[in-house]
Protein backbone atom coordinates (compact mmCIF):
# COMPACT_ATOMS: atom_id res chain seq x y z
CA UNK A 1 0.00 0.00 0.00
CA UNK A 2 2.85 2.34 0.74
CA UNK A 3 6.21 2.44 -0.42
CA UNK A 4 6.32 -0.03 2.25
CA UNK A 5 10.67 -0.48 1.49
CA UNK A 6 10.76 2.96 2.45
CA UNK A 7 9.61 3.33 5.65
CA UNK A 8 12.29 4.69 7.92
CA UNK A 9 13.15 1.85 10.93
CA UNK A 10 10.83 3.82 13.57
CA UNK A 11 7.77 3.20 11.63
CA UNK A 12 7.92 -0.93 11.16
CA UNK A 13 6.14 -1.14 14.12
CA UNK A 14 3.17 1.45 13.40
CA UNK A 15 3.58 -0.46 9.51
CA UNK A 16 2.92 -3.86 10.80
CA UNK A 17 0.02 -2.60 13.01
CA UNK A 18 -1.44 -0.74 9.54
CA UNK A 19 -0.86 -3.54 7.31
CA UNK A 20 -3.44 -6.28 9.19
CA UNK A 21 -6.02 -3.42 9.64
CA UNK A 22 -5.84 -1.84 6.09
CA UNK A 23 -6.75 -5.66 5.06
CA UNK A 24 -9.73 -5.62 6.90
CA UNK A 25 -11.32 -2.10 6.27
CA UNK A 26 -10.93 -3.70 2.61
CA UNK A 27 -13.45 -6.22 3.72
CA UNK A 28 -15.11 -4.06 6.00
CA UNK A 29 -18.19 -1.85 5.13
CA UNK A 30 -17.75 2.05 4.87
CA UNK A 31 -17.88 3.41 8.21
CA UNK A 32 -21.40 4.78 9.02
CA UNK A 33 -22.33 7.93 7.42
CA UNK A 34 -19.07 7.67 5.20
CA UNK A 35 -20.09 9.65 1.45
CA UNK A 36 -20.29 6.71 -0.28
CA UNK A 37 -19.39 8.40 -3.50
CA UNK A 38 -16.03 8.78 -1.87
CA UNK A 39 -12.98 9.44 -4.16
CA UNK A 40 -10.86 6.75 -5.15
CA UNK A 41 -6.99 8.02 -5.73
CA UNK A 42 -6.13 6.75 -9.59
CA UNK A 43 -3.02 4.83 -9.15
CA UNK A 44 -1.57 7.94 -11.50
CA UNK A 45 -1.28 9.95 -7.98
CA UNK A 46 0.90 7.43 -6.15
CA UNK A 47 3.01 5.31 -8.85
CA UNK A 48 4.11 2.44 -6.39
CA UNK A 49 0.54 1.65 -5.15
CA UNK A 50 -1.07 -1.48 -5.95
CA UNK A 51 -4.29 -0.39 -4.43
CA UNK A 52 -5.81 2.75 -4.19
CA UNK A 53 -5.97 5.10 -1.81
CA UNK A 54 -9.54 6.01 -0.44
CA UNK A 55 -10.62 8.09 2.69
CA UNK A 56 -12.36 5.49 3.69
CA UNK A 57 -9.40 2.72 3.87
CA UNK A 58 -7.56 5.84 5.63
CA UNK A 59 -10.46 6.61 8.17
CA UNK A 60 -10.42 2.74 9.38
CA UNK A 61 -6.88 2.57 9.71
CA UNK A 62 -6.64 6.53 11.94
CA UNK A 63 -9.30 4.86 13.86
CA UNK A 64 -7.34 2.07 15.63
CA UNK A 65 -4.66 4.45 16.29
CA UNK A 66 -3.43 6.43 19.00
CA UNK A 67 -2.86 10.23 19.16
CA UNK A 68 0.58 9.87 19.07
CA UNK A 69 0.56 7.24 16.40
CA UNK A 70 -1.50 9.59 14.89
CA UNK A 71 1.27 12.21 14.57
CA UNK A 72 3.15 9.56 13.38
CA UNK A 73 0.86 8.39 10.77
CA UNK A 74 0.87 11.67 9.20
CA UNK A 75 4.67 12.29 9.19
CA UNK A 76 4.91 9.00 7.22
CA UNK A 77 2.28 10.28 5.23
CA UNK A 78 3.71 13.58 4.46
CA UNK A 79 7.28 11.99 3.95
CA UNK A 80 6.11 9.18 1.84
CA UNK A 81 3.16 9.90 -0.85
CA UNK A 82 4.55 12.54 -1.91
CA UNK A 83 2.06 12.44 -4.83
CA UNK A 84 -1.16 12.81 -3.13
CA UNK A 85 -4.13 14.15 -4.12
CA UNK A 86 -5.59 17.62 -1.98
CA UNK A 87 -7.42 15.67 0.72
CA UNK A 88 -4.74 13.89 1.91
CA UNK A 89 -2.88 17.24 2.86
CA UNK A 90 -5.83 18.01 5.02
CA UNK A 91 -5.71 14.45 6.65
CA UNK A 92 -2.20 14.72 7.70
CA UNK A 93 -2.75 18.12 8.70
CA UNK A 94 -5.34 17.04 11.25
CA UNK A 95 -3.13 14.01 11.82
CA UNK A 96 -0.26 16.22 13.02
CA UNK A 97 -2.80 18.29 15.72
CA UNK A 98 -0.92 21.43 13.19
CA UNK A 99 -3.25 24.61 13.25
CA UNK A 100 -5.98 25.36 10.70
CA UNK A 101 -5.93 28.48 8.71
CA UNK A 102 -4.98 29.89 5.34
CA UNK A 103 -2.22 27.51 3.97
CA UNK A 104 -2.87 24.85 6.16
CA UNK A 105 -3.82 21.61 4.33
CA UNK A 106 -5.99 22.18 1.15
CA UNK A 107 -6.36 26.14 1.93
CA UNK A 108 -4.98 26.81 -0.53
CA UNK A 109 -4.24 30.38 -2.15
CA UNK A 110 -6.33 30.82 -5.22
CA UNK A 111 -5.39 30.05 -8.61
CA UNK A 112 -5.92 32.67 -11.08
CA UNK A 113 -5.02 33.38 -14.75
CA UNK A 114 -4.66 36.89 -14.13
CA UNK A 115 -2.70 38.17 -11.52
CA UNK A 116 -0.42 41.24 -10.27
CA UNK A 117 2.18 39.76 -12.39
CA UNK A 118 0.07 39.94 -15.85
CA UNK A 119 -1.33 43.40 -15.05
CA UNK A 120 2.46 44.46 -14.46
CA UNK A 121 3.62 43.34 -17.05
CA UNK A 122 1.64 45.08 -19.48
CA UNK A 123 1.24 48.32 -18.18
CA UNK A 124 3.65 49.21 -15.67
CA UNK A 125 5.44 51.44 -18.54
CA UNK A 126 8.25 52.81 -16.20
CA UNK A 127 8.81 49.42 -14.33
CA UNK A 128 8.68 51.03 -10.97
CA UNK A 129 6.15 48.43 -9.07
CA UNK A 130 3.14 50.21 -9.36
CA UNK A 131 0.59 50.97 -12.39
CA UNK A 132 -0.62 54.94 -12.11
CA UNK A 133 -3.91 56.00 -14.00
CA UNK A 134 -2.41 57.01 -16.69
CA UNK A 135 -0.30 53.56 -17.10
CA UNK A 136 -3.94 52.17 -17.63
CA UNK A 137 -4.99 54.09 -20.08
CA UNK A 138 -7.52 55.72 -17.78
CA UNK A 139 -8.82 58.88 -16.58
CA UNK A 140 -8.38 60.26 -13.24
CA UNK A 141 -9.59 57.96 -10.82
CA UNK A 142 -13.80 58.02 -10.67
CA UNK A 143 -15.51 55.98 -8.23
CA UNK A 144 -16.71 52.77 -9.42
CA UNK A 145 -14.21 52.45 -12.91
CA UNK A 146 -11.84 49.48 -13.58
CA UNK A 147 -9.11 51.21 -11.59
CA UNK A 148 -11.09 52.37 -8.55
CA UNK A 149 -12.23 48.67 -8.18
CA UNK A 150 -8.69 47.27 -8.90
CA UNK A 151 -7.29 49.50 -6.72
CA UNK A 152 -8.16 47.90 -3.20
CA UNK A 153 -5.71 50.02 -0.86
CA UNK A 154 -7.21 52.80 -2.47
CA UNK A 155 -3.98 54.68 -2.81
CA UNK A 156 -4.17 55.51 -6.35
CA UNK A 157 -1.51 53.32 -7.96
CA UNK A 158 -1.84 49.60 -8.64
CA UNK A 159 0.70 47.59 -6.36
CA UNK A 160 1.88 43.66 -5.93
CA UNK A 161 -0.30 44.17 -2.61
CA UNK A 162 -3.58 45.17 -4.16
CA UNK A 163 -3.39 41.79 -5.33
CA UNK A 164 -2.19 39.86 -2.75
CA UNK A 165 -4.93 37.91 -0.48
CA UNK A 166 -2.78 35.43 0.43
CA UNK A 167 1.08 36.42 0.86
CA UNK A 168 2.45 34.68 3.80
CA UNK A 169 4.47 36.97 3.86
CA UNK A 170 2.24 40.29 3.22
CA UNK A 171 3.92 42.90 1.37
CA UNK A 172 2.84 45.68 3.55
CA UNK A 173 2.39 46.17 7.20
CA UNK A 174 -1.27 47.38 6.15
CA UNK A 175 -2.07 44.24 4.73
CA UNK A 176 -0.75 42.44 7.32
CA UNK A 177 -2.14 43.72 9.62
CA UNK A 178 -5.77 43.55 8.42
CA UNK A 179 -5.39 40.07 7.48
CA UNK A 180 -4.40 38.37 10.93
CA UNK A 181 -6.54 40.77 12.61
CA UNK A 182 -9.53 39.90 10.88
CA UNK A 183 -8.88 36.18 11.27
CA UNK A 184 -8.52 36.07 14.94
CA UNK A 185 -11.61 38.65 15.40
CA UNK A 186 -13.70 36.44 13.15
CA UNK A 187 -14.88 34.09 15.46
CA UNK A 188 -17.26 32.12 12.96
CA UNK A 189 -15.58 32.63 9.98
CA UNK A 190 -17.99 34.51 8.52
CA UNK A 191 -16.13 36.94 6.65
CA UNK A 192 -17.50 39.70 9.12
CA UNK A 193 -16.49 41.64 11.86
CA UNK A 194 -19.10 43.21 14.42
CA UNK A 195 -19.10 45.78 17.00
CA UNK A 196 -20.19 43.25 19.06
CA UNK A 197 -17.01 40.96 18.31
CA UNK A 198 -14.96 43.52 19.07
CA UNK A 199 -16.53 44.86 22.29
CA UNK A 200 -16.73 41.17 23.38
CA UNK A 201 -12.65 40.68 22.58
CA UNK A 202 -11.51 44.52 24.56
CA UNK A 203 -14.01 43.27 27.49
CA UNK A 204 -11.92 39.69 27.75
CA UNK A 205 -8.33 41.64 26.92
CA UNK A 206 -9.21 43.69 30.27
CA UNK A 207 -8.61 41.12 32.45
CA UNK A 208 -8.01 43.89 35.38
CA UNK A 209 -11.18 45.98 34.73
CA UNK A 210 -9.37 49.64 34.27
CA UNK A 211 -11.56 50.56 31.23
CA UNK A 212 -8.87 50.42 28.66
CA UNK A 213 -5.99 47.98 27.72
CA UNK A 214 -2.44 47.61 26.85
CA UNK A 215 -0.43 45.65 24.34
CA UNK A 216 0.42 42.88 27.08
CA UNK A 217 -3.55 42.64 27.88
CA UNK A 218 -3.55 41.87 23.89
CA UNK A 219 -0.42 39.50 24.21
CA UNK A 220 -2.14 37.74 26.97
CA UNK A 221 -5.64 37.24 25.66
CA UNK A 222 -4.12 36.62 22.04
CA UNK A 223 -2.53 33.80 23.12
CA UNK A 224 -5.49 32.38 24.91
CA UNK A 225 -7.57 32.36 21.28
CA UNK A 226 -4.42 30.90 19.98
CA UNK A 227 -4.59 28.18 21.94
CA UNK A 228 -8.45 28.15 22.28
CA UNK A 229 -8.93 27.94 18.46
CA UNK A 230 -5.99 25.01 18.01
CA UNK A 231 -7.35 22.94 20.93
CA UNK A 232 -11.50 23.16 20.30
CA UNK A 233 -12.88 25.95 21.74
CA UNK A 234 -16.20 27.42 21.33
CA UNK A 235 -17.36 26.22 18.00
CA UNK A 236 -14.10 24.55 17.12
CA UNK A 237 -14.43 20.92 17.33
CA UNK A 238 -11.57 19.00 19.41
CA UNK A 239 -9.20 17.75 17.05
CA UNK A 240 -10.95 13.59 17.32
CA UNK A 241 -13.88 15.42 16.22
CA UNK A 242 -12.29 17.08 13.23
CA UNK A 243 -11.26 14.02 11.80
CA UNK A 244 -14.21 11.93 11.76
CA UNK A 245 -15.99 15.19 10.34
CA UNK A 246 -13.26 14.70 7.75
CA UNK A 247 -13.70 12.12 6.58
CA UNK A 248 -17.48 11.99 6.80
CA UNK A 249 -17.01 14.77 4.41
CA UNK A 250 -18.33 17.40 6.80
CA UNK A 251 -15.07 19.37 7.08
CA UNK A 252 -15.50 19.68 3.13
CA UNK A 253 -15.63 18.16 0.26
CA UNK A 254 -13.00 15.54 -0.48
CA UNK A 255 -13.07 16.25 -4.15
CA UNK A 256 -11.11 18.62 -5.57
CA UNK A 257 -12.65 20.08 -8.40
CA UNK A 258 -10.98 21.19 -12.21
CA UNK A 259 -8.23 23.00 -11.62
CA UNK A 260 -7.40 26.38 -13.54
CA UNK A 261 -7.16 26.09 -17.26
CA UNK A 262 -9.80 23.29 -17.44
CA UNK A 263 -13.41 22.98 -18.58
CA UNK A 264 -15.84 24.33 -16.08
CA UNK A 265 -18.02 20.62 -15.68
CA UNK A 266 -21.35 21.14 -17.07
CA UNK A 267 -24.44 20.87 -14.96
CA UNK A 268 -27.74 21.55 -15.39
CA UNK A 269 -30.12 22.50 -12.32
CA UNK A 270 -32.79 23.85 -11.22
CA UNK A 271 -34.11 26.53 -9.49
CA UNK A 272 -35.25 26.79 -6.29
CA UNK A 273 -38.48 28.06 -6.93
CA UNK A 274 -38.69 25.75 -9.18
CA UNK A 275 -38.45 27.78 -12.21
CA UNK A 276 -36.63 27.24 -15.28
CA UNK A 277 -33.48 25.13 -15.29
CA UNK A 278 -30.06 26.65 -16.28
CA UNK A 279 -27.46 24.37 -17.84
CA UNK A 280 -23.82 26.12 -18.39
CA UNK A 281 -22.55 25.07 -21.05
CA UNK A 282 -25.89 27.13 -22.46
CA UNK A 283 -23.78 30.37 -21.12
CA UNK A 284 -20.79 29.43 -23.21
CA UNK A 285 -19.51 33.29 -24.65
CA UNK A 286 -20.05 34.94 -21.46
CA UNK A 287 -18.14 34.85 -18.59
CA UNK A 288 -19.87 32.99 -15.95
CA UNK A 289 -19.42 32.88 -12.41
CA UNK A 290 -20.36 30.30 -9.62
CA UNK A 291 -21.00 30.96 -5.85
CA UNK A 292 -20.71 27.78 -3.57
CA UNK A 293 -22.51 27.89 -0.54
CA UNK A 294 -25.30 27.50 2.03
CA UNK A 295 -27.41 29.47 4.80
CA UNK A 296 -25.36 28.34 7.56
CA UNK B 1 -23.14 35.19 -12.29
CA UNK B 2 -25.50 31.97 -10.43
CA UNK B 3 -25.26 30.87 -6.70
CA UNK B 4 -25.04 26.93 -6.80
CA UNK B 5 -27.19 26.35 -3.03
CA UNK B 6 -25.32 22.73 -1.79
CA UNK B 7 -25.48 21.05 1.47
CA UNK B 8 -25.62 22.90 4.49
CA UNK B 9 -21.82 23.83 6.25
CA UNK B 10 -22.28 23.87 9.70
CA UNK B 11 -26.44 21.73 10.35
CA UNK B 12 -27.63 21.16 13.64
CA UNK B 13 -27.08 17.44 12.96
CA UNK B 14 -23.41 17.83 12.08
CA UNK B 15 -20.71 20.82 13.19
CA UNK B 16 -23.38 23.24 14.57
CA UNK B 17 -22.20 27.08 14.83
CA UNK B 18 -23.54 28.54 18.06
CA UNK B 19 -23.90 32.01 15.77
CA UNK B 20 -26.26 30.35 13.44
CA UNK B 21 -28.57 29.63 16.73
CA UNK B 22 -28.25 33.22 17.97
CA UNK B 23 -29.49 34.63 14.88
CA UNK B 24 -32.27 32.04 14.53
CA UNK B 25 -30.14 30.26 11.67
CA UNK B 26 -30.91 26.25 13.04
CA UNK B 27 -31.37 24.19 9.46
CA UNK B 28 -30.47 19.96 10.11
CA UNK B 29 -28.85 18.67 6.76
CA UNK B 30 -31.88 18.18 4.12
CA UNK B 31 -32.06 14.60 3.26
CA UNK B 32 -34.50 15.19 0.00
CA UNK B 33 -34.60 17.64 -3.16
CA UNK B 34 -37.74 19.26 -1.83
CA UNK B 35 -36.22 20.05 1.90
CA UNK B 36 -33.31 21.40 0.39
CA UNK B 37 -35.27 23.78 -2.00
CA UNK B 38 -36.96 24.54 0.66
CA UNK B 39 -34.22 25.69 2.80
CA UNK B 40 -32.81 27.29 0.03
CA UNK B 41 -35.50 29.55 -0.66
CA UNK B 42 -35.47 30.44 2.90
CA UNK B 43 -32.03 31.64 2.24
CA UNK B 44 -32.95 33.49 -0.98
CA UNK B 45 -35.76 35.08 1.35
CA UNK B 46 -33.94 35.51 4.29
CA UNK B 47 -30.67 37.34 2.64
CA UNK B 48 -32.95 39.41 0.03
CA UNK B 49 -31.07 37.45 -2.90
CA UNK B 50 -31.65 38.42 -6.65
CA UNK B 51 -29.45 36.60 -8.26
CA UNK B 52 -30.90 32.59 -9.45
CA UNK B 53 -29.95 30.69 -6.95
CA UNK B 54 -29.37 27.01 -8.41
CA UNK B 55 -29.91 23.99 -6.07
CA UNK B 56 -27.43 21.25 -6.20
CA UNK B 57 -29.14 17.01 -6.33
CA UNK B 58 -29.68 15.84 -3.37
CA UNK B 59 -26.38 13.68 -3.50
CA UNK B 60 -24.18 16.41 -4.04
CA UNK B 61 -23.24 16.37 -7.70
CA UNK B 62 -22.46 19.51 -8.80
CA UNK B 63 -20.77 20.43 -5.36
CA UNK B 64 -18.32 17.10 -5.56
CA UNK B 65 -17.86 18.58 -9.37
CA UNK B 66 -16.91 21.61 -8.29
CA UNK B 67 -15.61 21.02 -4.49
CA UNK B 68 -17.47 23.83 -3.67
CA UNK B 69 -17.94 22.48 -0.14
CA UNK B 70 -18.24 24.71 2.24
CA UNK B 71 -18.32 27.63 0.07
CA UNK B 72 -15.96 29.18 -2.92
CA UNK B 73 -15.81 31.09 -6.55
CA UNK B 74 -15.19 30.26 -9.85
CA UNK B 75 -14.73 32.52 -12.75
CA UNK B 76 -15.22 30.91 -15.81
CA UNK B 77 -14.47 32.38 -19.03
CA UNK B 78 -16.22 32.79 -22.53
CA UNK B 79 -14.50 29.04 -23.72
CA UNK B 80 -15.94 27.30 -20.99
CA UNK B 81 -12.71 27.34 -19.31
CA UNK B 82 -11.85 27.89 -15.53
CA UNK B 83 -10.26 31.38 -15.16
CA UNK B 84 -10.43 31.93 -11.20
CA UNK B 85 -10.75 29.02 -8.95
CA UNK B 86 -10.98 30.43 -5.19
CA UNK B 87 -9.58 28.84 -2.31
CA UNK B 88 -11.68 26.93 -0.21
CA UNK B 89 -14.20 28.63 1.76
CA UNK B 90 -13.69 30.19 4.77
CA UNK B 91 -10.54 31.25 4.65
CA UNK B 92 -10.47 31.15 0.38
CA UNK B 93 -13.48 33.13 0.13
CA UNK B 94 -12.28 36.62 -1.74
CA UNK B 95 -14.75 38.03 -3.47
CA UNK B 96 -13.17 41.29 -3.96
CA UNK B 97 -10.28 39.14 -5.84
CA UNK B 98 -12.68 37.34 -7.95
CA UNK B 99 -13.88 40.96 -8.84
CA UNK B 100 -10.36 42.16 -10.06
CA UNK B 101 -9.59 38.86 -11.50
CA UNK B 102 -13.01 39.69 -14.10
CA UNK B 103 -11.63 42.90 -14.58
CA UNK B 104 -8.41 41.85 -16.05
CA UNK B 105 -9.89 39.57 -17.76
CA UNK B 106 -12.20 42.27 -19.77
CA UNK B 107 -8.63 44.31 -19.91
CA UNK B 108 -7.26 41.75 -21.77
CA UNK B 109 -10.09 41.06 -23.80
CA UNK B 110 -9.69 44.70 -24.74
CA UNK B 111 -6.07 44.50 -25.96
CA UNK B 112 -6.56 41.35 -27.76
CA UNK B 113 -9.38 43.29 -29.79
CA UNK B 114 -6.98 46.01 -30.01
CA UNK B 115 -4.06 44.42 -31.41
CA UNK B 116 -6.67 42.45 -33.46
CA UNK B 117 -7.45 45.78 -35.29
CA UNK B 118 -3.77 46.60 -35.86
CA UNK B 119 -2.68 44.52 -38.76
CA UNK B 120 -6.01 46.68 -40.79
CA UNK B 121 -4.81 50.22 -39.32
CA UNK B 122 -1.68 49.13 -40.58
CA UNK B 123 -2.85 48.23 -44.07
CA UNK B 124 -4.34 51.81 -44.51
Amino acid sequence: MFHTHRIPACGLLLAAMLVPSVLAAQDATSPPGDNPSAPTVAPANDISTPAAITPPTLAAVVDQLSVANRKKFGDMLANDWKKRPEWADMLIVLLKGEGMGPGAGWFKSSEKRYDWKWIHERFDANSDGGISPEELGVKEKESNSFFARLDRDNDGVLREADFDYFGRQPSTPALMMSQYLAGLFDADSNGRITPEELGAFLKRADADKTGFITSEDMYREFTRMFADRDGGGGDMPRPNRMLSMFFKGEFGVLESGPALGESAPDFTLPTHDGGNSVTLSRSQGKPVILIFGSFT
Amino acid sequence: MYAVYIREAHPTDGWKMESNERVGVSIAQPTTQDGRNLVASQCCQALKLTMPLLVDTIDDQVNRAYSGFPDRLYLIDRAGKVAYKGGRGPFGYKPRELEQTLLLMLIDEELSKASADEPADALK
